[in-house]
């Protein structure tokens, strides 16, 4: 009996001496891969990982914007919309002309007045055009302007004599 | 000079910019020059108004110094588009502010035009024009009390006066 007892302690003992001998040389290991696969390089799995890194973009949430509380009431509203920076402003500058009563701005000529003495320079400068000709003719004298039943003094000798078929208008004084 | 903040933006500078470009402007003044000498009173904006005021001026001084100078002759020659008026302006305007020193011109501002600019407007005039005067003198009103009791007055020494002249 001891002798197959023995036989198989032998056995054992030289099969581990064996498994230790490979392990020790390194027999065992072999340079193939267990397992290989033929696939795309880009596995699904790399999109998850981008997004999640990046993080949330700047437009995602609303809740950053600006947004009014509360609403505004009537007595606020009236007051910013009837503040005297927006009210048409009243001027203080509108007198009437003393000659003709018109309204005018203190800065400025009197309309009535002075589109009266425009149509009357109008009517001398059409007497001027007619005396000179042609155009271009000016001549190298003085002007002045005579009414009816008047007649140049003595300082008026070297002057052109511009007549107009009409009084004097009282605003056109001779001084 | 105005101290004002468009004297503050502009750092100084007083010219105006009109037109396309300085060359612009200043053949733009030389029309209105030589309206000016031509009518001795015309109507503008205000601004070209106020432009055309210092060159009048200017060739008013430059036409004083007599027909005989070079200067004189160039400049007229150079502002005065019609040529017809360079006798004018040495013969006519430059006799007649022989006394005066300075104020040659008058501007007076005009209510806006009528057009669909409604642009601001004035009329610039050399002094002594044959025209009608833009601004009769301010006469106090008769009718008040005061000036009535003068009135009085007057009429009552006329005719003592006359009387004695009389007696």
């Amino acid at each position: 009996m001891n002798l197959s007892g023995l036989v198989g302690v032998l056995r054992r003992s030289l099969l581990q001496l064996e498994c230790r001998i490979i392990q020790a040389t390194g027999l065992d290991r072999q340079l193939a891969p267990a397992l290989a696969v033929h696939g795309p390089s880009i596995l699904p799995q790399t999109h998850n990982e981008q997004e999640a890194t990046t993080g949330p973009s700047f437009l995602d949430n609303v809740f950053w914007m600006a947004a009014p509380k509360k609403r505004r009431t009537i007595e606020i509203n009236r007051t910013r919309r009837r503040d005297p920076s927006f009210m048409l402003k009243v001027k203080t500058n509108i007198e009437p002309c003393v000659e003709c009563g018109h309204l005018k701005q203190k800065h400025i000529l009197c309309g009535f007045c002075y589109e009266k003495i425009r149509k009357e320079t109008a009517l001398i400068r059409g007497q001027i055009k007619a005396m000179e000709g042609r155009p271009l003719n000016t001549p190298a004298q003085e002007t002045l302007v005579l009414y009816d039943s008047e007649s140049p003094g003595e300082s008026d000798k070297d002057k052109r004599i511009v007549e107009r078929n009409r009084k004097r208008p009282s605003w056109f004084s001779i001084y | 000079m105005r101290l004002n903040i468009q004297m503050l933006i502009s750092h100084g500078r007083v010219a105006r910019k009109m037109g396309l470009g300085p060359e612009s402007r200043i053949n733009m003044l030389r029309n209105i020059l030589t309206g000016l000498v031509r009518h001795e009173r015309i109507e503008t904006t205000r601004g070209r108004a106020d432009e055309v005021r210092f060159y009048a001026e200017k060739l008013i001084d430059y036409a004083k110094k007599g027909d005989t100078d070079e200067k004189a002759m160039k400049m007229a020659n150079f502002w005065l588009t019609e040529k017809d008026l360079i006798p004018k302006l040495f013969k006519v305007l430059a006799p007649r502010f022989e006394t005066q020193p300075k104020a040659y011109t008058r501007m007076a501002r005009i209510p806006n035009r009528e057009n669909l600019d409604k642009a601001a407007m004035a009329v610039l005039e050399y002094k002594g024009n044959p025209f009608p005067p833009l601004q009769t003198a301010k006469r106090d009103n008769e009718l008040t009390l005061i000036n009535q009791l003068l009135k009085g007055y007057r009429e009552e020494r006329a005719q003592q006066a006359a009387a004695k002249v009389e007696a």
